[in-house]
């Protein structure tokens, strides 16, 4: 206001003078247009509607709201949003209500709808209402409805309807309300009376022969949604009552009677009527005044007295079935008592009269009297405060007048009638009216003419008349806004424009005055022409002071001149853009230097804004470029698009100017030096941002003691697209709001300069967000090494765009079975090694990255810990092989050290055959036997060796010998050279001849070696056997058993002549050519031998093991074999041993 | 500012006089517009001379009237016009030209405005309730069966003068009124120096 006031008074001034106070005054208004702006409110109290449509719902849904009280004053956008499962849809709203629109209205299905609400200062979004369509259903009001009357049924009428809407939307409850035709009194039928999803419904005690109306609505029978509308008037007469009895005088039917003792309640059967008798009640019917006393008369006639012996002192009161307490009573006769009560809104009627008594003669008597009915209300109060207004209709005045009033406080309560009344001159009429307003019609406005209104009030308590109200119909009128308004904009007035317009009504009725007002186009921000600039019954006005090439909207009112009357509405819209002017202010340059790699120049990219008030379009710039001693002039359209310019290997500093330019005129320069690199430390210090209201707002310190630059230059740089835009500030100022279009969950880097006469200083940067959100999806995690008990787990940093905000921690999260723990790092880790885990066992784990605004988890990442850990397997190993090669060797060297005594030991002497008593006692024995023939059983020679008794073979052989020779013959052919010499026969041999002679001696104290050489080799015909008897050698000795001795049946029976070669010394012992493979072999040698000792009873089962078969059976020789006699007596073995 | 308790702005009212002439006025222009439309129906041409000769021979604007006479003289003129112009509607019901048309809806707010002019002249007069207005001379039967002596053209030709003689007498009435208005707010205002004058000579 006091704005306006200056810029009024400023009229007296000069031209030039005007234009600076103008300017200044433009500059104020939009400082004080900014200061007083407000970002928007957050919209509350949502509430929606669904109404019915035909027979399905409507598609639309209205929604309302509150928008806050406070008015935002900027152009402030409403948007009506709404969700349904993932469908998203919106519509601009108003202010404070908008509208949803749907293919089909989605009952039953949560909706979300939330309302966003944004200015030029911030963006905020209301809290989001989740219902169900059905919760805020409206239906129409019940159809079809019809009220029938029965004959006999006096004080009922049948009320019938249809549903309005189909069950299968829901089912409906509803509410009946009926009155008197004329009346307004409206009574209503219990809710409790009408439950169920009915069609139907009997009204009951009503009165006789009267036009009752009748109205039903309906709702949801959950109580969900709103109400329907009444159903519209259904009037209906009930039908006439019967004639009671005759006998005695009452006013009410005997039906009547049956209702009130039904205590009203409607659906009940109509019973048999009572029997009334005796006296009536005075007054009858009466209307109460609610805090009035009142008295009623009950009085016994004669007849009645006589016919139940009843006295005044039977009599007795009720109102609806409530005894009326006998302190109340006083006897007026024996036949009367009257009853005094203060009326209250507890009493209910009907009030009746009764008698009790008992007597020998009549028994006990209860019998009713008589009854009324009564209504008690208010007398209705003086309606005041009377205000009317008469509206233009065409190019005349409406001849109708329409008033309202204040009817009063108090509700009557009973019907009460308000009649509007109004007399010109003479001549008076009136109109019904509603409580609280009503219209007068008149032939023609009696305008310049005193007309006198007032208000009548009337009820059955009383009638009361307001003041009269006189008036002249010009104070009230409210003409229509002014015609034909138009705006024109002329050539050369750049800041004025001429608004036209036309009288709406002529000016015989009265002059007009007029009111102007206007507003940049898309702002509601209306500056009004002040009233005392538009004087005069006028009809075009020139707004002044605007902006150049500027929309501006424009409407216009009008009053009566003489401030009688109401103001018309405002005219319509007319919109018109001011002429271009010379761009009053500079365009904004600014720059970005981008460093070159060796740092010794740089480039600069200059980027510009058009003027603020570039009052008009600007069809190009001048840039000016001054380095050293070189200056640079170029032209640079507008219609490119590109506002920028690059500099490349800049080496010292640059000056640059720049000019705009529009269809009028140049602008003044803006001007920028980039200076050489400057190593000054900021002045600016504590750089802080704050997100608020939807706004980024930047704060800084700067340090005291130092001159205050010129002005700021913020400027922010979009992270991740890279966009960047910059705003000024003054040199004073210490915080701003980002006045750009700043994106939610971007991050942006804000960097703001202190500028000291056009000289950019060193900055200070921070990154920012307008808003923070959730990361959008969360980190990606993977197992660099897995462990035995603990495992290397690493995530990539989220990508830029998809942080959301700042990254505040990651928590890791690690699962085995049902039991989850979590661990919070730094947002700076970005790997974690998670350690005393179990090992062999499997575990789930994910990280989740969290900003201040939530947390987003990662995908899980199932991994199991190792049974051994790296590099124990290969250590287990590596021990083992050392230990056995440790051992092997300890064992090579035992053996080299101890070869003698081992030798001893395992090969005892054995005493050399040649010098045996044998070899003595067969002195002319053939020391070369004779060929075998070809084809000749083969010779089995069996040495048993007794090592412990160490006897000599010679010696056991004497004594041995012809007791076994012949058994040693069967055996041979049953184990057969197939069987390899197989020790069941030796062993079969022994124990037969144990059992046949020396039962002292077991396997387990001998160990017989034996080579069975039987019937020739395996696939020769034995058929020349019979010729030439098998020989048997034995040898019993205690000497031990050898390992490595089998496997040599080739040997033994082969003809190989190698192998024959290989043992050539010794005829009698073979030795095994694998001898030193043999430690196993001995072990299993011991073991088996142990088995004969436990099992020397059934040796057969020894004598299937062709293994030990074999190294029993050559063994011993072997070693002896190796016995220097180089005897060549092998041969004669080939083909059989030489009979001994 | 009566307007105040109308529910209107608290302007400034009009007084009975100022209400009258504006009345007058208006209801002048509707007689205007009502001829016009007359013309147009009737197809009247536009150079149908206009006539000299009043039928309402009265003349409130003699010298030595007084006011009170002037006002008297006015509404008993305006009387005559209502009743010539309830003659023409009766006399247009009867031939069946009425309908329902502008000329129509003009004529009806013609008549009403009429009847609240000559309640507002009748408030105007010092002694409203005693007054009888002026009735036609039986003599001159011209302000009377205009209607009925010739045939529908005269009867035309008829409603046409009707219709001059109305904007003839509201013209009148306003500009009459307007002068006593003029009048009377002169002597209102040398009354009021007046009584100031003596209050601060009586002060002094």
């Amino acid at each position: 206001m006091a704005l306006k006031h200056i810029k009024y008074r400023l009229s007296e001034l000069k031209d030039s003078e005007m234009a600076v106070y103008h300017r200044v005054l433009l500059l104020l208004s939009w400082a004080s247009m900014v200061c007083a702006s407000d970002p928007p409110e957050k919209p509350e109290n949502i509430s929606c509607i669904v109404v019915q449509s035909g027979t399905e719902l409507s598609p639309e849904m209205t929604c309302s709201w509150f928008p806050g009280k406070r008015d935002p004053i900027l152009p402030t956008n409403y948007t009506l949003f709404m969700q349904v499962f993932e469908k998203l849809d919106s519509n601009p709203a108003s202010k404070d209500n908008g509208k949803l629109k749907f293919s089909t209205m989605p009952i039953f299905t949560n909706v979300d709808i939330w309302v966003e609400v944004e200015n030029s200062l911030g963006k905020v979004k209301s809290e989001v209402l989740r219902l169900d369509p059905e919760e805020i259903v409206k239906t129409n009001p019940p159809i079809n409805v019809t009220v029938t009357s029965e004959d006999g049924f006096p004080t009922s009428l049948w009320i019938r309807w249809k549903h309005p809407i189909r069950q299968e939307f829901f089912e409906l409850k509803y509410n009946i309300r009926y009155c008197k035709n004329g009346s307004h009194v409206w009574t209503e039928v219990p809710p409790t009376d009408t439950v169920g999803y009915i069609q139907s419904f009997r009204l009951q005690s009503l009165e006789p022969y009267t036009d009752y109306i009748v109205q039903v609505r309906c709702i949801n029978n959950r109580d969900l949604g709103y109400w329907s509308e009444w159903s519209q008037n259904v009037t209906r007469k009930t039908p006439e009552a019967m004639k009671t009895n005759p006998r005695i005088n009452v006013t009410v039917t005997s039906e009547d009677f049956t209702a009130i003792l039904s205590n009203n309640k409607s659906q009940q059967a109509i019973n048999e009527p009572p029997e009334f008798c005796c006296g009536k009640i005075f007054p009858e019917t009466p209307v109460l005044e609610l805090g009035k006393e009142f008295t009623a008369t009950c009085v016994l006639s004669a007849l009645g007295k006589r016919d139940t012996g009843a006295t005044a002192d039977d009599i007795y009161w009720e109102f609806k079935k409530v005894r009326v307490s006998r302190e109340r009573y006083t006897k007026i006769n024996d036949s009367a008592v009257s009853m005094t009560v203060n009326v209250t809104s507890q009493l209910e009627s009907p009030l009746t009269c009764h008698v009790s008594r008992s007597n020998s003669a009549h028994g006990h008597i209860n019998r009713n009297v008589h009854g009324m009915f009564f209504t008690a209300g208010y007398p209705p109060e003086k309606p005041e405060n009377i205000s009317c207004i008469v509206v233009q209709s065409g190019t005349e005045l409406s001849p109708e007048m329409t008033c309202s009033w204040f009817p009063g406080k108090r509700d009557p309560i009973l019907p009460t009638n308000y009649t509007l009344f109004m007399q010109v001159y003479e001549k008076q009429d009136s109109n019904p009216a509603s409580k609280d307003n009503g219209k007068l019609k008149f032939s023609t406005m009696p305008i310049f003419t005193n007309v006198d209104i007032w208000v009548e009030v009337e009820n059955s308590l009383g009638k009361v008349k307001s003041e009269v109200l006189r008036l002249d119909p010009e104070e009230i009128v409210k003409t229509n806004p002014p015609l034909y308004v138009s705006v024109t904009s002329e050539d050369g007035f750049p800041t004025s424009l001429l608004i036209r317009w036309k009288h709406p009504i002529r000016q015989e009725f009265f002059e007009l005055k007029y009111n102007i007002r206007y507003c940049k186009n898309g702002s509601h921000v209306w500056t009004e022409v002040p009233p005392t600039d538009t004087v005069g019954y006028i009809q075009s006005f020139r707004l002044q002071s605007l902006e150049p090439y500027t929309d501006y909207v424009v409407q216009v009112r009008c009053i009566n001149n003489r401030d009688l009357g109401y103001w018309s509405e405002w005219s319509q819209n007319v919109t018109r853009k001011t002429p271009e002017a010379t761009p009053s202010s500079k365009p904004d340059l600014w720059r970005v230097i981008i460093p070159s790699a060796d740092n010794t120049a740089k480039r600069v990219r200059l980027m510009w804004k058009d003027p603020v008030h570039s009052n008009g379009r600007i069809l190009g710039y001048n840039l000016t470029i001054k380095k050293e001693r070189k200056t640079e002039s170029l032209m640079i359209k507008s219609s490119g698009g590109r506002k920028m310019y690059e500099l490349e290997e800049v080496k010292g500093a640059v000056l640059v100017y720049i000019t705009a330019h529009n269809s009028v005129g140049v602008s003044k320069p803006a001007s920028l030096l980039i200076p050489r690199e400057d190593q000054v430390p900021s002045q600016l210090k504590k750089l802080s941002w704050l997100s608020q209201h939807g706004s980024l707002w930047v704060s800084w310190e700067w340090e005291r003691d130092r001159h205050r630059p010129t002005e700021f230059v913020l400027e922010w740089l979009s992270v991740s697209d890279g966009s960047l835009d910059w705003q000024r500030e003054p040199g004073n100022a210490s915080s701003a709001a980002l006045k750009g279009e700043l994106q939610p969950f971007k991050r942006y880097n804000i960097t703001v300069y202190p500028v000291l006469q056009g000289k950019p200083k060193k900055p200070l940067t921070v990154a920012a967000y307008l808003q923070q959100g959730p990361p959008s999806i969360g980190p990606s995690l993977k197992v660099t090494q897995n462990g035995k008990t603990e495992v290397w787990l690493e995530w990539e940093e989220l990508p830029l765009d998809s942080q959301n905000g700042f990254i505040t921690n990651y928590t890791l999260f690690y699962k085995s079975g049902n039991v989850e723990k979590s661990i919070v790092l730094p947002p700076s880790n970005k790997s974690y090694t998670l350690k005393n885990l179990l090992r062999e066992t499997k575990y789930v784990v994910r990280v989740m990255a969290s900003t201040v605004a939530g947390s987003t988890n990662g995908s899980e990442f199932t991994f199991s810990t190792l049974k051994y850990a790296p590099g124990e397997i290969e250590a287990i190993v590596v021990l083992v092989c050392i230990g056995f090669l440790f051992f092997t060797v300890l064992t090579v060297l035992v053996c080299i050290n101890k070869k003698e005594m081992i030798k001893k030991h395992i090969w005892p002497q054995v005493p050399d055959p040649s010098n045996s008593t044998i070899a003595n006692w067969s002195p002319d024995f053939p020391s070369r036997p004779d060929t075998p023939k070809e084809g000749s059983l083969t010779d089995v020679s069996v040495v048993e060796v007794d090592v412990f008794e160490k006897k000599s073979l010679a010696e056991e052989d004497k004594t041995s010998l012809p007791l076994k020779k012949d058994k040693y013959l069967s055996e041979e052919h049953s184990s057969g050279i197939g069987g390899s010499s197989c020790m069941s026969s030796p062993r079969q041999s022994v124990s037969d001849s144990d059992e046949g002679g020396d039962s002292g001696q077991t396997t387990a104290s001998t160990v017989q070696y034996s080579s069975v050489v039987a019937s020739g080799y395996k696939g020769q015909t034995p058929a020349q056997a019979p010729a030439v008897p098998p020989t048997f050698a034995r040898s019993e000795s205690t000497q031990p058993l050898l390992e490595g001795e089998d496997h040599h049946d080739g040997d033994l029976h082969g003809p190989d002549p190698a192998s024959t070669h290989r043992y050539p010394r010794n005829p009698y012992f073979r030795r095994n050519r694998t001898v030193e493979g043999g430690t196993m072999l001995k072990l299993h040698q011991i073991e088996i031998a142990e088995q004969s000792a436990s099992s020397s009873s059934s040796s057969s089962s020894l004598g299937f093991c062709p293994v030990e078969e074999g190294s029993q059976q050559t063994t011993p020789t072997a070693e002896v074999g190796v016995a220097e006699d180089p005897t060549p007596s092998y041969m004669p073995q080939r083909s059989g041993y030489r009979p001994q | 500012m009566a307007g105040a308790g109308a529910g209107g702005r608290p302007g400034s009212v009009r007084s009975r006089t100022g209400r009258a002439v504006a009345l007058a006025r208006l209801l002048n222009r509707d007689c205007t517009r009502l001829l016009e439309l007359y013309r147009e129906r009737e197809s009247l041409p536009p150079e149908l001379p206009l006539e000299k000769d009043r039928i309402v021979a009265l003349s409130p604007s003699a010298p030595h009237l007084s006011a009170n006479e002037r006002v008297w003289l006015l509404h008993s003129a305006l009387c005559q016009c209502l009743r010539l112009l309830e003659h023409v509607i009766g006399w247009e019901e009867k031939q069946g030209f009425s309908g329902e048309g502008e000329y129509e809806s003009v004529q009806t707010t013609v008549k009403d405005r009429l009847g609240h002019l000559l309640q507002s002249t009748k408030t105007l007069l010092v002694d409203g309730e005693g007054i009888t207005p002026l009735t036609p001379d039986p003599g001159n039967p011209e302000e009377t069966d205009g209607l009925e002596k010739g045939g529908i053209f005269e009867a035309k030709l008829w409603t046409y003068r009707v219709l001059q003689e109305l904007i003839h007498w509201t013209q009148s009435t306003a500009q009459t009124l307007h002068n006593l208005h003029s009048e009377r707010d002169k002597d209102r205002a040398k009354t009021t120096r007046k009584g100031k004058r003596e209050k601060s000579g009586a002060q002094s």
